[in-house]
């Protein structure tokens, strides 16, 4: 709470003291000398607010992800700062000309440098460049991604734009070369980092993945990056076996390998259009009119962590007891198939009064085999229900939201080891809770929209499920002054 | 005669009238058949009319997908299973009616900035015709300004403040294209897959294929918002020659939500169960005597009626949603609004309705008053959808719904890159025309790729270079994602089996996860 005011104190420190150098400075000027009179005043004041920007900055510094190397930088340069203007507080009151001269050069560095540290820490590494000093593209145009040679063509000159600086013939840090196939396949000091066939396993790609501030991300997040398209190019050509010598049209590829493909080929166009067009000028007129790649940057998209049609298990299943069916249906229980082909059947109790009876839901166990999605609404269950639906294993997406699901009943649901998708949304269930569905191992996504869990509780619980995509929704807008007025 | 006698008279032979109607062809062939004893005509019953109609439904039966072999009319919308797996349950089209203009939201041409104000080159107009351009038109740049946005890089002006934070969970397709140029034709030509009237309209068609799960509200609900209904009226969600059943129920967004929901004064809700009770037991007499599916349609649509007063006013009022809802939505409780539609769609979709369909009117952006120019009245148009459609993707998102619900959102065509020149004469404020060679669409959720761009369109935006759609596409798309092969979802009728995609349509796969 305290350290949100963090970013906005800090202009207040960086203003007093830079105004009190400035009065000390031009009051050499024998005509501007009364302003000398007000440097004692600004440097307290200035003092006062740095600790206050202390203060708040380390309380913010353990609630967010910063890369700790820039924070560390920025935190103690904040506190020399701080001192420093006590140190040219004593100097001025001292009336030592020289020591003041000093320390204001230092502090106007320190202020500086802080503050340009602090800018970094927010804004990202590149918020003060002017212009756009674009990373140079990694590929040369390429026609036709098929009939290019994996390595020579792609896979060595991203690795040279990118990596070979330093890990090449320079510098091996790490002890790790990656300019030529021999050395790519040796490895670093730590061993392989490419396994054919298996790039989830590979050290390279883990490092690419990690997010861009832990430290073994690499390449380390102020030196130019990878493309999503090209990590996800690099992924297929480790995973199709590290083809040297082949080209692309010869090494395995998915439906969703082609579409990296073609991305990586529009990739490289655009860069190629960007030269072109730069070049071109005004090209109005002519009235023929050619392609331009510039109208999509975009990449190959990014699939849902879960589908549907992905959620159904392959392996065949007996039809349900039709009986059985028709009693949950008399019920009011939607109950289909999930496709017509298949036996595996989608429950939903939108049709249902609120108080689930729970002799409707131990039916459920007449079809635990068939029963794969399961929806439950604005319902309110008894504890004995839970553990009904607790023994429904087949189960890979369950809704139970805006109920009563709490600590005590969610035990019930840690049996369901093939869930993938869990919405309990509008649910009482605290960090201690969530503790027990550790055992769901398949899960994917996870909706606990008006959760009611702290910020620290919900990172905490990120944690605890590092792999599971967590929706705590309760997103908001911000109202513009568009939204609510006219153009006239 | 008293008054009383002329009611009795007038109902008699409204009755009489209606039993008339009844009459169709088979009755009066049948009973003159019996009459005259003429056992000929009785064979050449068997090779014409509805046994002829059963056999073509029977053999459809055998080759593709048929929701009439499990059809039970007295509960027509009762949820089927999708032929294959779907991808996505519930279907929310947000139609913005009179077309927006792709040039000024989505397809960013720096190439036509730098044209504007120059004559249109001859080439881009020979052989083409538009709504009202006529002679040389001016080039017109792009009226916005645009960045590109989250990690996929997609283009989108500052005139959607809001939807540019979506960028990573939307594909757009940016070619899409049609054949017609007005606005009821392009219209029901997207819904419908014909530009003439009387086809079932997509809702229709998905409703009948698929029913819905709660069977306390319909199947197909619309929504219209923007002062008016879009240019192709009520067809535009009909039915067609699909049962009457299947065609969009249209809501108010102001006031009691379908009319005459609530009882009225003095009519307990045990005299409507009685009275409904009445006219379904005549409906049922009528039906042994005359065999009509329409009339169980029929006893079902009231039977619903009365289970949706119950459910309706609920679900369709969103006062009940709390304040930070609205306030996301940007809601104007009480008036009729996009706001107000877009929250509904989602509380409907919630309860398990199967397809909204949203028109939101007013987005013709011709440039001949203020009202419809591009710098003026169609930027009220933008802040009037923008923050509501990206509420409503972050809405069913929290809810879990987006992955089991597809949004779709696009006009009839887009606009042209030239300024419009009404019968020669520049108009008085910046304007474009109807252009019906690229425009651009997009959608989300229900198994659609996030952050992805389909197609792209020459360097004005004026024709497509890669990935052109059409109509049919989209229509084969939005089918395929609910598990159905548009090619085998066909219905019997005057002699052949009619498709939502006619002859036409291609799965869009490259947006499809």
């Amino acid at each position: 709470m305290l350290g949100n005011f963090h970013p906005v104190i800090v202009h207040l420190p960086i203003g007093f003291l830079l105004l009190a150098i400035l009065f000390q400075w031009i009051g050499r000027r024998a005509s501007y000398a009364h302003l000398r009179l007000s440097v004692p005043v600004i440097l307290v004041l200035g003092m006062i607010s740095a600790l206050l920007a202390c203060v708040t900055g380390l309380a913010i510094s353990g609630s967010a992800d910063y890369p700790e190397e820039l924070l560390g930088w920025h935190q103690w340069m904040g506190i020399g700062t701080t001192l420093l203007s006590l140190g040219m507080f004593w100097a001025v009151q001292r009336k030592e000309a020289k020591m003041t001269n000093l320390f204001s050069v230092l502090l106007l560095a320190g202020v500086t440098v802080t503050g340009h540290l602090g800018g970094t820490l927010t804004h990202g590494e590149d918020f003060l460049s002017f212009g756009k000093a674009e990373a140079k593209p990694t590929l040369a145009p390429i026609a036709d991604i098929q009939s290019a040679h994996a390595y020579n063509d792609l896979v060595q000159p991203i690795f040279e734009a990118r990596c070979v600086s330093c890990h090449g013939s320079g510098k091996q840090k790490g002890k790790l070369r990656l300019d030529q196939p021999d050395y790519i396949l040796k490895g670093g000091e730590d061993g392989a980092v490419v396994k054919a066939g298996d790039a989830e396993n590979s050290e390279l790609i883990k490092r690419l993945l990690l997010p861009g501030d832990a430290k073994k991300h690499m390449p380390p997040i102020q030196e130019a990056q990878l493309t999503d398209t090209e990590i996800s190019f690099l992924h297929w050509w480790i995973q199709s076996g590290l083809g040297f010598k082949q080209l692309v049209k010869d090494l395995r590829q998915t439906e969703a390998d082609k579409a990296v493909l073609l991305a990586l080929q529009q990739q490289s166009q655009q860069t190629e259009d960007d030269a072109a067009t730069a070049g071109k000028g005004n090209s109005s007129g002519s009235g023929k009119l050619s392609a331009t790649s510039k109208t999509a940057a975009s990449g190959a998209g990014v699939k849902p962590v879960f589908t549907l049609a992905a959620s159904i298990p392959a392996e065949a299943v007996k039809p349900a007891d039709p009986a059985l069916v028709d009693r949950l249906k008399a019920n009011g229980v939607v109950v289909l198939p999930v496709n017509a082909s298949s036996n595996y059947l989608s429950l939903n109790f939108v049709t249902v009064d609120k108080q689930v009876p729970d002799s409707l839901l131990n039916l459920l166990a007449g079809i635990r085999e068939q029963l794969i999605w399961l929806k439950l609404d604005e319902v309110e269950v008894t504890k004995a229900g839970y553990a009904a639906i607790g023994k429904l294993d087949k189960l890979t997406r369950l809704q139970i939201s805006r109920g009563n699901l709490s600590d005590e009943t969610i035990s019930a649901l840690s049996g369901l080891k093939n869930l993938q998708w869990l919405n309990i949304a509008g649910s009482s269930v605290s960090l201690e809770g969530f503790r027990q569905l550790g055992s769901l191992t398949n899960l994917k996504q996870l909706f606990l929209y008006k959760g009611g869990l702290t910020d620290s509780e919900w990172s905490a619980l990120q944690q605890l499920f590092p792999k599971v995509q967590i929706d705590t929704g309760n997103y908001r807008l911000p109202l513009l002054p568009g939204d609510t007025s006219l153009v006239k | 005669m008293t008054r009383d006698e002329l009611h009795a008279q007038k109902l008699l032979k409204e009755a009489e009238q209606a039993h008339l109607q009844l009459h169709t062809r088979r009755h009066f062939l049948k009973e003159s058949a019996m009459g005259l004893g003429a056992l000929a005509i009785g064979s050449l019953l068997g090779s014409c009319g509805q046994s002829a109609l059963d056999k073509m439904a029977k053999e459809a039966a055998n080759t593709g997908f048929d929701p009439l072999r499990d059809f039970d009319p007295a509960r027509p919308l009762l949820p089927k299973a999708p032929p294959f797996a779907a991808r996505a349950k519930s279907v929310i089209y947000l139609h913005m009616a009179g077309a927006p203009s792709q040039l000024e939201l989505f397809d960013y041409k720096p190439e036509l900035m730098k044209m504007d104000g120059q004559d249109c080159p001859p080439s881009l107009l020979e052989g083409k015709q538009f709504a009202f351009i006529t002679g040389v038109p001016k080039m017109l740049g792009p009226q916005a300004t645009f960045k590109q946005r989250g990690e996929s890089g997609a283009w989108i002006s500052d005139h959607l403040p809001h939807f540019s934070t979506m960028a990573d969970e939307v594909s757009f397709l940016k070619a899409v294209t049609t054949d017609q140029f007005n606005h009821a034709p392009a219209q029901l030509l997207m819904h419908t897959g014909t530009p003439r009237l009387g086809r079932p309209s997509m809702g229709s068609w998905v409703t009948y294929g698929l029913g819905t799960e709660n069977q306390n509200l319909p199947g197909f609900v619309v929504l219209t918002s923007g002062g008016s209904f879009p240019d192709a009226g009520k067809s535009v969600w009909g039915s067609g020659f699909l049962p009457s059943v299947y065609q969009g129920v249209q809501c108010r967004s102001e006031g009691d939500p379908v009319l005459f929901i609530n009882d009225p004064k003095g009519m307990s809700r045990d005299l409507r169960k009685a009275s409904i009770e009445a006219i379904n037991q005549a409906n049922a007499a009528t039906y042994k005597e005359y065999q009509d599916p329409e009339t169980l349609s029929r006893i079902s649509q009231y039977e619903m009626a009365f289970r949706m007063q119950i459910t309706a006013p609920e679900v369709m009022n969103i006062n009940d949603e709390p304040d930070y809802i609205h306030e996301m939505y940007g809601t104007q409780p009480g008036k009729s609004c996009f706001a107000n539609n877009a929250l509904l769609a989602r509380k409907l979709v919630e309860k398990g309705v199967r397809y909204v369909q949203l028109f939101d009117w007013g987005w013709d952006a011709h440039g001949d008053h203020a009202g419809n120019s591009l710098n003026l009245g169609i930027i009220n148009k933008y802040r009037s959808v923008d923050k509501a459609m990206t509420a409503l993707l972050l809405d069913l998102k929290q809810r879990g719904l987006l992955d089991e619900t597809l949004v779709v959102w696009g006009g009839e065509f887009g606009r042209t890159p030239m300024m419009e020149n009404r019968n020669g004469v520049q108009n008085p404020y910046k304007g474009r025309d109807h252009h019906t060679d690229a425009f651009t669409l997009w959608m989300a959720g229900g198994g659609i790729k996030k952050g992805f761009t389909y197609g792209e369109t020459d360097e004005i935006g004026y024709s497509p270079v890669s990935g052109k759609v059409e109509a049919f596409d989209i229509q084969a798309t939005i089918l395929h994602l609910m598990g159905i092969n548009h090619e085998e979802f066909t219905y019997p009728f005057q002699g052949r089996p009619f498709r939502l995609t006619d002859v036409g349509g291609r799965v869009i796969e490259e947006v499809v996860a």
